[in-house]
């Protein structure tokens, strides 16, 4: 039972706006497309003026009612490019104008690059947007999942604008890449083909599974093949002489090891404040959810109608800022669980028990996280021992 | 919702397992300033310590 009541609301700081529905590419474990929700099928294919313009006014609404310093835009899809630069950047500025001063708009867009140019990109750069780019590590890594509808590879394309994109010119709109953990792949070969973007960041994200889908496991990778993949990359990672490049989902379990607070909602327990914003209007939980059952990332509420206030109420949304008590007692009982934090929520839905369940990938991250603590661990001990 | 950015609004410690870093004499010798992941990590947890006083921390319980 979720203690209703007694939850403080935490406002949104993070809007995505889906401003595109459709994708220039068909990768096969995409979960707006291939899993359980098909309700992009009846949406508008590209945000319409009127929505971006009422999301931005509830958007000010919202930064204006909570005192706000800054927000996050965030231009996502499908594929955002599809919608192009002139709506790109009309929602900015139209998002920005909407704005009290004492608020800062942070935008970032994520896309596949396909469609990424150098008009374009001069575009966004002008109006602040930082570009994240979705890359699955080297050519044939990548292009066994990130395909075209035709069934043709992507990679070469994405290089490409990644080329582009980390020129001299452009760099500073490089937000990182985001890749999507395959364990047929080598997890060192994987990362350091990314490293070679000199990316700000790197985030590993677990394909989205759960317990009526729970995670790909062949027999022969062993019981736990996802945490010994990520923590390949971590002792590459964690043992270079310096650091090449930031990796969330690493960082975030290093940060909660040593007491802070985890950023992102691979694991830990800060409160979640994102909200959607989808092409019709739709204010809707984190699409991720859209991996579990139908309807899942639903709140019935949209921006013509409602504030984003409202949604803070919604039990969806108060089950992701309450911290240990959206837990179940098998994670509540678990030894690293204020680190881990039942891992990424749309992770633990069973259609039998909702989401109060430990993740699909409990055993992944038990061994991942418990690795990153002793490793973490020693150092620590060196280094007090070296101070006093 | 998979996207680069950072997503908790309002970052919360497991403050259960973390006695406070603030405590342990000489920190300041804990950077060496060699520029490892490890390093920057103890750097970054000292800043966030110091900015979020109501964040209790500490090294040693969580680690062990």
């Amino acid at each position: 039972m979720i203690r209703f009541r007694e939850s403080p609301q935490h406002p949104f700081r993070e809007f995505i706006l889906k401003v595109h529905q459709r994708c220039n590419l068909a990768c096969d474990y995409c979960y707006v497309y291939t899993m359980a929700d098909q309700s992009w099928r009846t949406r508008p294919a590209v945000m319409a003026e009127a929505v971006w313009r009422a999301a931005a006014t509830r958007i000010a609404e919202h930064a204006e009612r909570h005192a706000l310093p800054s927000v996050r835009l965030i231009l996502h899809g499908g594929e955002p490019l599809l919608a192009g630069t002139e709506v790109l950047t009309a929602i900015v500025e139209d998002t920005r104008a909407a704005l009290p001063a004492a608020c800062e708009l942070r935008i970032s867009l994520q896309t596949n690059g396909l469609l990424l140019t150098e008009e374009m990109l001069r575009e966004l750069l002008a109006v602040g947007v930082q570009v994240g780019v979705s890359l699955d590590g080297r050519g044939r890594d990548n292009d066994r999942h990130r395909l075209r509808p035709n069934g043709r590879g992507s990679h070469a394309d994405v290089d490409r604008a990644l080329t582009l994109l980390t020129g001299d010119r452009y760099r500073g709109a490089f937000g990182g890449l985001l890749c999507t953990v395959d364990i047929e792949a080598d997890p060192v070969a994987t990362y350091e083909a990314l490293l070679r973007y000199r990316p700000p960041m790197i985030d590993f994200l677990l394909p989205h599974a759960n317990w009526a889908r729970p995670p790909i496991r062949p027999v022969e990778a062993g019981p736990t093949p996802y945490g010994d993949w990520l923590i390949a990359i971590f002792e590459r990672w964690y043992g270079a002489p310096h650091q090449e490049t930031r990796v969330r989902i690493l960082e975030e379990v290093i940060n909660l090891v040593l007491g802070g607070a985890s950023r992102c909602e691979h694991v830990g327990l800060s409160p979640a404040a994102m909200v959607v914003i989808e092409s019709d209007g739709s204010i809707e939980q984190v699409d991720s959810l859209k991996s579990t059952y139908p309807g899942a990332s639903e709140t019935g509420l949209n921006v013509f109608a409602d504030a984003f206030d409202d949604a803070l109420r919604h039990p969806g949304i108060v089950a992701r800022q309450i911290g240990v008590d959206a837990l179940c007692d098998t994670c509540l009982g678990c030894e690293i669980h204020a680190i881990c934090g039942g891992g990424n929520y749309v992770h633990r839905y069973s259609p039998e028990r909702g989401f109060r369940n430990p993740s699909s990938y409990c055993s992944d991250l038990y061994k991942l996280i418990t690795h990153i603590r002793s490793r973490v661990g020693a150092d620590l001990a060196a280094r007090l021992a070296a101070a006093s | 919702m998979d996207r680069i950015v950072d997503n908790r609004a309002e970052p919360r410690a497991p403050k259960s397992e973390i006695p406070d870093v603030r405590d342990i004499p000489l920190r300041e010798l804990l950077l060496s300033g060699d520029g490892t992941v490890f390093e920057n990590a103890l750097a970054r947890i000292l800043t966030e310590l110091d900015l979020q006083p109501d964040v209790s921390a500490t090294f040693t319980n969580s680690v062990g």
